[in-house]
């Protein structure tokens, strides 16, 4: 997060890596320092990657599994550009769900539980893995804008792939509990949702994460309209 | 459901290769390299895909167990050589550390600039070329049901063992069907061992791939290999159709006179369990 306040990065790295999460903490912290995500930010981030291995002395598996690269997604929430929208930039299948009083009002990248069976773009440490940074309707299909006007309790909860596909399964089943998850005071309760739904076999054993950004605070130091 | 086990290092999964090593397989598959040479160049590329998914910066996890039967004029032996020479299955990690040789191969590459680049690449090799006698494979598939269940008593909630079976011809020591119905018996609490067969051939007949139904195959050794063969569980089925494949939920593991593109895709498919945690 900055120090702002305004701009909130996770990204959640890929098991099948070769070092998602040095490859994360850089994507974020990179988001963190320059919220523009294009070819040249990307390769900025693949050097800095880069540099903190020594190739030539890899053993010829840790070389392979290095060039075969590391992946990771990246799900920004930015208010730098005023108190009225909030943007959102999504690439991978962590999920971005904007609450209003604890009703849903949207989702994003996915809108459907479905929508998690199917393979993900990810930003990889490999080049040739990244083209589809390059086309044309990139930033079309991997930016969102919200608006908070008129929004009585705003909240927008991120949260990585395992969690996502499960809240939009009980939405879609007519058993939402964006509620609950808007209630999640600190990690032991998100702990225990965890622990419950996994041994109820209705949430996937992964690594878990669930941020929860509320905007009532910031709309009610505002002062009104006369 | 069966076959959604995750795949850890504390429930690692196995793969068992059986290669028919028997003199037919000195045939050629292409002017420059023979069905056995062929064969064992995609075993060991198949090997070190393997790795390069299980390595980490911190080392090779092991995920996989993996072992490999060869069976030729020599009878059935393990295919692993030297230092993995002791046991059938190792775990990845062992293979990772104990390659015969490293070759220095070139590949052509793309440069992600619209271009071709070659590259030479380290090319692990484990797995030698052989092709010699027989093929008793009767006494092959036996084998494989003996470690298969020892190895399932001592991993009971695993994603059970998948089978890659590799052949050019029929059977020279009886009929394998009723010992490859007792091995695909072999089972964890996550399902019954998995055989995916592979008959491999130069010749420009139609291959056929993932067959739903004996009907249409082109002989009673077709029709054998394909009552062998276990269908694809779902999440093989999705990879396969993402691959290009036309496969159903009644679609085998099974390829016949597959060429050599179809003979890559098969191992790709065969090992592609499902994630890895």
């Amino acid at each position: 997060m900055t120090a702002d306040d305004s701009r909130l990065v996770i990204s959640d790295g890929a098991s099948e890596s070769f070092d998602s999460k040095t490859w994360a903490r850089l994507l974020v912290s990179s988001f963190v320092q320059c919220p523009e995500l294009n070819e040249s930010w990307l390769a900025n981030a693949i050097s800095r990657f880069a540099a903190r291995f020594d190739f030539a002395n890899l053993s010829w598996s840790k070389q392979a599994a290095f060039t075969r690269g590391s992946f990771a997604t990246l799900l920004a929430v930015d208010q730098s550009t005023g108190p009225d929208n909030v943007n959102i930039t999504s690439v991978g299948d962590s999920l971005a769900v904007f609450l209003d009083s604890g009703e849903l009002l949207q989702s994003f990248p996915y809108v459907q539980a479905e929508e998690f069976q199917q393979r993900p773009q990810l930003l990889s440490t490999n080049t040739i893995s990244n083209t589809f940074v390059t086309s044309q309707d990139f930033l079309a299909n991997h930016q969102k804008t919200w608006s908070l006007q008129g929004r009585s309790d705003p909240v927008i909860l991120c949260m990585t792939d395992a969690l996502g596909a499960w809240a939009l399964r009980h939405s879609q089943n007519g058993n939402p509990r964006w509620q609950q998850l808007a209630q999640i005071r600190d990690v032991t309760e998100l702990e225990s949702l965890v622990i419950q739904e996994r041994d109820a076999k209705t949430l996937r054993v992964d690594d878990t994460t669930l941020v929860l950004l509320s905007f009532l605070e910031r709309q009610q130091d505002e002062l009104p309209e006369s | 459901m069966s076959y959604t086990a995750e795949i850890s290092r504390s429930n690692p999964t196995a793969f068992l290769f059986l290669v028919d090593q028997s003199g037919s397989m000195s045939d050629p598959m292409n002017p420059n390299v023979s069905k056995a040479q062929f064969v064992a160049d995609v075993l060991n590329r198949t090997l070190t895909t393997l790795i390069t998914r299980c390595t980490r910066s911190e080392g090779t996890r092991n995920y996989f167990e993996i072992g490999v039967l060869g069976y030729g004029g020599e009878g059935t032996y393990n295919g692993f050589q030297g230092a993995l020479g002791s046991s059938i299955i190792n775990p990845i990690s062992a293979i990772e550390a104990s390659p015969l040789r490293i070759e220095q191969r070139k590949k052509k590459m793309d440069d992600g600039a619209g271009g071709i680049v070659e590259q030479s690449i380290n090319f692990p090799v484990w797995f030698e070329p052989n092709a010699n006698g027989g093929t008793p494979m009767c006494q092959a598939v036996t084998r494989a049901a003996e470690e298969l269940v020892a190895w399932c008593d001592s991993h009971p909630n695993s994603y059970p063992p998948t089978v890659l079976h590799i052949t050019d011809g029929e059977s020279t020591d009886g009929n394998p069907e009723e010992l490859a119905a007792q091995l695909r018996q072999i089972q964890t609490n996550d399902g019954t061992v998995l055989i995916f067969n592979l008959h491999v051939s130069p010749s420009s007949e139609e291959p056929i791939t993932f067959p739903a139904t004996e009907t249409g195959l082109p002989d009673v050794y077709a029709e054998l290999l394909f009552r062998m063969s276990s269908p694809l569980p779902e999440h093989l089925i999705r990879f396969a159709q993402e691959k290009g494949y036309k496969v159903g939920m009644e679609s085998r593991g099974f390829m016949f006179n597959a060429d050599a593109v179809q003979i890559v895709e098969f191992f790709d498919i065969g090992t592609r369990a499902s994630q890895l945690r």
